[in-house]
């Protein structure tokens, strides 16, 4: 069944089908793209409500929905992250660790801060990759690069936050 | 730091769940999206789609009646305008994975720098092409109807005739010589549309510097340009 053509027809199962579907690995990637969490539930919601407008250019025959929605959350979160000019970074919330997690907390805000600082594109290459597990050919699609293009902005994201994260490595064998 | 210990360090990073509220507030705005687009639900449900889509129908029927008694190159003789040339052209836009479509087919022409259009049609889209060459028509008889009371600049007049003068260029543009395009030369400028795509059009001085190809490209982060949409002339046709 084509949820998103039905969805457009006003099917309100089928729209609601694809949001449960979907919306969870979107909102993670929304989340990790612009580091706030009110940003990454605006974006969610815009995305779904893109799919059904007029001027949408979603072909199933040209690519999975899934892979069209993420494509949506990325240039979305750019604008935002344009608009806020980086406010996001500082916007990396937390919640108050118990005593004896406050190291991994550090740790957690320390990988936040070192994700959101890769370039745009190694940063959402990156988080594909590693957070969601998508195959790299997806990940071409979603960022509009060649395959060789991911590879190589991977790999550079992977170096850069290496040498970032090097002096955790050492925290987090002895938080084991 | 190996690529295990790294993949655990990132692992550190979790994200909150969502908040109830967004399943619900797409839900709403699912229902609200569907208010607006269907307005027979709000005015009075079948009857006014009916009378819409009888309209529409009849609207169209006319359109298509009028598109094919009257042949383009007709419908121009009643106009008050002077049209020495038309342009037949071909847009098609580009997909991420390099796939292309032909989105829509042009028939215009140029009047004091103003690109005016004859009608359009949409290939496998023969509703839509119908609904557009009647909403074509009736703008261009609106156009034409209007011109004898359209008080035009003066200087705006004298800026355009110099332009064309000059080999389509103004002041401070940088041009370079294009390829020839059905039979004309062009000249070719670039220039930067807003969000950074790049474009280029090449004008033909000999037809009033009517862009006779038109293409816009998106900078990678490689530095490359990947083509997102060009328009090209398929055919001039030269009136008496």
């Amino acid at each position: 069944m084509d949820l998103p053509r039905a969805a457009r027809k006003g099917d309100e199962a089928a729209f609601l089908q694809l949001f449960d579907e979907h919306h969870w690995p979107l909102f993670r990637f929304a989340y990790r793209l612009t580091g706030s969490r009110a940003d990454a539930e605006d974006i969610v919601q815009e995305c779904f409500l893109q799919l059904l407008r007029p001027e949408c250019s979603y072909n199933s025959r040209r690519a999975e929905v899934r892979t069209y929605l993420f494509g949506i959350v990325r240039n979305q979160s750019l604008k935002r992250l344009r608009r806020n000019d980086g406010a996001g970074l500082s916007s990396v919330g937390f919640s108050p660790s118990p005593e004896g997690q406050v190291l991994r907390a550090e740790l957690e805000a320390a990988v936040a801060r070192a994700v959101m600082q890769l370039p745009e594109t190694q940063r959402a290459v990156l988080i594909l990759a590693h957070y969601e597990q998508m195959p790299l050919a997806e990940i071409a699609k979603v960022v509009g690069l060649e395959l060789g293009a991911v590879k190589s902005r991977l790999q550079r994201a992977r170096n850069g936050l290496k040498e970032k994260l090097a002096i955790y490595a050492t925290d987090l064998e002895r938080q084991r | 730091m190996n690529d295990q210990e790294l993949k655990d360090i990132l692992d550190a990073w979790d994200v909150p769940p969502v908040t109830g509220s967004l399943r619900q507030n797409v839900r709403a705005r699912f229902a609200a999206s569907l208010e607006r687009e269907l307005p027979s639900k709000r005015w009075g449900g079948w009857f006014t789609a009916k009378i819409a889509a009888v309209t529409v129908v009849c609207l169209l029927a006319l359109g298509l009646f009028v598109n094919e008694a009257v042949p383009q190159v007709a419908k121009m003789d009643f106009l008050l305008l002077n049209v020495p040339f038309t342009v037949d052209s071909e847009f098609t836009r580009y997909a991420d994975d390099g796939s292309s479509s032909v989105e829509m087919y042009t028939t215009s022409f140029t009047h004091n720098g103003y690109e005016v259009l004859l009608s359009r049609s949409f290939p496998d889209q023969p509703f839509r092409t119908g609904l557009s060459q009647v909403m074509d028509w009736i703008g261009l008889l609106m156009f034409d109807i209007s011109l004898p009371f359209s008080k035009g600049s003066g200087k705006q007049e004298t800026a355009r005739t110099a332009f064309i003068k000059n080999g389509c260029t103004a002041s401070g543009q940088i041009v370079s010589t294009g390829e020839a395009i059905l039979g004309y030369r062009t000249v070719v400028i670039h220039y930067n549309l807003p969000d950074d795509p790049r474009a280029t059009l090449w004008m033909a001085p000999d037809l009033a510097c009517f862009g006779l190809k038109f293409i816009i490209e998106k900078k990678q982060s490689d530095g490359t340009f990947h083509l997102l949409q060009t328009r090209r002339a398929i055919r001039v046709n030269l009136r008496q």
